[in-house]
């Protein structure tokens, strides 16, 4: 699923990822396919309300999704043992020490669900109650090293002690990710007062 | 999310394109054509048939034409909200539809979220209260539900209605508001006789949705970690709502996008039985007599509701258990 031939690592430990061309086609090839279709009706046909509002819809959206691809495609990820940052438009970095949410979603529209992608949520800073003012940072499973990133990220979640989600459990399992005594039941952790 | 919408969509709309090109080549297999079936109809009754309309109707609406640029004259009229005309009742198709499509989605919709509202607590309750009186009573409930026609049960209501209460429940709103424009009063006319349709259309729905998620949170209920969680003292509530009842939605969600369809073909044998003016009956008609535009504008309305309702349900899986699944067979 990932590519590891473009993760770089320097003697310092540090490792920067990027997301290879080869890999960025596809999202390319799709936003077009989504763009030029609906801009070839909207100049050639007097469209109805209707049909324009939901064109319309389509095509900001694939826009969106063309331009998000393009940022993508400048991002660089570097990662060390204390923080993970994110080079791009903006600049955003966590530290381990202060990650607060990890979330690994796995997303495929074919019916066996395979042939999927991954996506890695990590947020830190804002604490649990204060999303507004805390660090979100979200990674395709597509950029180089992904596993690398995902295993460093679960080590800290669980040096953390926060709590996974079943989802993000079973996408790490399948990635050969052992979530250190993972049990439903135990998940958050219980305290029979708490249900009095 | 946004790449998960993109990818949806971009397999949505190939497919819309290619239930347009089948409905498109299903009208057309019949020999012949509205036309021919109408002059027939004229010659068998001694008359004679307008000719000069009829071949200028034919070249208009690109009858002459092959069979190709007639599906692109349609396809290329549904994207700017031209449906065509229908040759049956002489008026264009957006016309004769009118407040029809509209009355379906308002019947549609409302089934779903009944079938829902009921199906729910009776599917929890009856897997938390297995082989007790009320789960027996309540599953032949379901076995009876599934099992008698909605049409059957239109006929009953209907019969019931008239001869108990001397009040015709058919229709979807008071005669007095049939040809009137929509005001407060219609729409409140609508929701005071839609709940009958709802019900009819509903029950099968609901009594299917019943037995699935009876099955799939017994399914649940019976795993060992929720006999480790309630052996810890979890309240029974907590440990139901916790794991249990979410996963077993996931079945319950993806139900959304089969359940559209069925409900709206479902409906149609209803709308003739109760005088519903929906879809159903005039697309039956339209399909019988072959009026092209209008069948198709019905049948492409079917079909987007359907993809739609797939699509929907697969935003709701994919934001709600965003998990891979490793086993072979087919994934819920």
């Amino acid at each position: 699923m990932t590519r590891i031939d473009e993760a770089d690592e320097d003697p310092a430990g540090a490792t920067r990822h990027i997301y290879p061309a080869s890999a960025m086609v596809g999202d390319y090839l799709r936003a077009a396919a989504g763009l030029i279709p609906t801009g070839i009706l909207f100049a050639t046909v007097p469209l109805g309300t209707v049909a324009a509002t939901v064109l319309g819809g389509f095509a900001a959206m694939f826009g969106l999704f063309g331009l998000r691809t393009l940022l993508r495609h400048g991002t660089r990820v570097e990662m060390t043992d204390t923080e993970l940052s994110v080079h791009g438009a903006t600049r955003r970095t966590i530290a381990w020490a202060e990650l607060d949410r990890m979330k690994l979603a796995y997303y495929s529209t074919s019916r066996d669900r395979r042939s999927g992608w991954m996506q890695l949520e990590l947020r830190a800073g804002g604490g649990a109650g204060n999303a507004a003012v805390s660090t979100k940072v979200q990674i395709d499973s597509r950029i180089a090293g992904f596993d690398s990133l995902v295993r460093r990220a679960a080590e800290a979640a669980a040096f953390r002690g926060l709590a996974l989600s079943d989802a993000t459990v079973a996408n790490l399992e399948s990635l050969g990710i052992r979530v250190p005594d993972h049990d439903p039941a135990y998940d958050p952790p219980y305290d029979p007062r708490a249900d009095r | 999310m946004l790449g998960y919408l993109v990818h949806r969509i971009l397999i949505m709309i190939p497919t819309l394109i290619a239930i347009s090109l089948v409905i498109f080549v299903i009208i057309h297999l019949p020999p012949g054509d509205y036309f021919s079936t109408y002059i027939a109809e004229l010659q068998s009754q001694g008359e004679t048939a307008n000719l000069a309309k009829i071949a200028f109707l034919k070249a208009q609406y690109g009858f002459d034409k092959p069979l190709w640029q007639q599906y692109l004259y349609w396809a290329f009229g549904l994207l700017h909200g031209d449906m065509g005309y229908s040759f049956l009742y002489d008026l264009p198709v957006n016309a004769v539809v009118g407040d029809r499509l509209l009355l379906t989605f308002v019947v549609s919709f409302t089934t779903i979220i009944f079938t829902y509202i009921v199906a729910f607590p009776i599917g929890v309750y009856s897997a938390t209260h297995q082989y007790s009186i009320s789960d027996y009573m309540l599953t032949f409930l379901g076995f009876l539900g599934l099992a008698t026609p909605s049409f059957l049960l239109a006929l009953v209501l209907l019969y019931l209605a008239n001869v108990y209460f001397g009040i015709s429940v058919g229709g979807l709103m008071d005669p007095i508001y049939v040809d009137q424009p929509w005001n407060w009063a219609k729409v409140l006319s609508v929701f005071a006789h839609v709940w009958i349709p709802v019900v009819v259309i509903g029950t099968a729905g609901t009594a299917g949705m019943i037995r699935r998620l009876r099955a799939n949170l017994l399914d649940e209920l019976q795993k060992q970690y929720v006999v480790t969680a309630r052996a810890k003292g979890l309240h029974p509530f907590k440990v139901l709502v916790k794991y249990p009842l979410r996963l077993s939605l996931n079945p319950f969600i993806s139900d959304i996008g089969s359940l559209l369809p069925q409900v709206i073909s479902g409906a149609a044998i209803v709308s003739v039985v109760m005088s519903l003016p929906t879809t159903g009956p005039m697309m039956l008609e339209a399909l019988r007599s072959q009026d092209m535009f209008l069948a198709g504008s019905f049948l492409m309305f079917m079909a987007f509701l359907t993809v739609i309702g797939v699509f929907l349900s697969d935003l709701a899986l994919a934001a709600l258990d965003p998990r891979i699944r490793l086993q072979t067979g087919p994934a819920q």
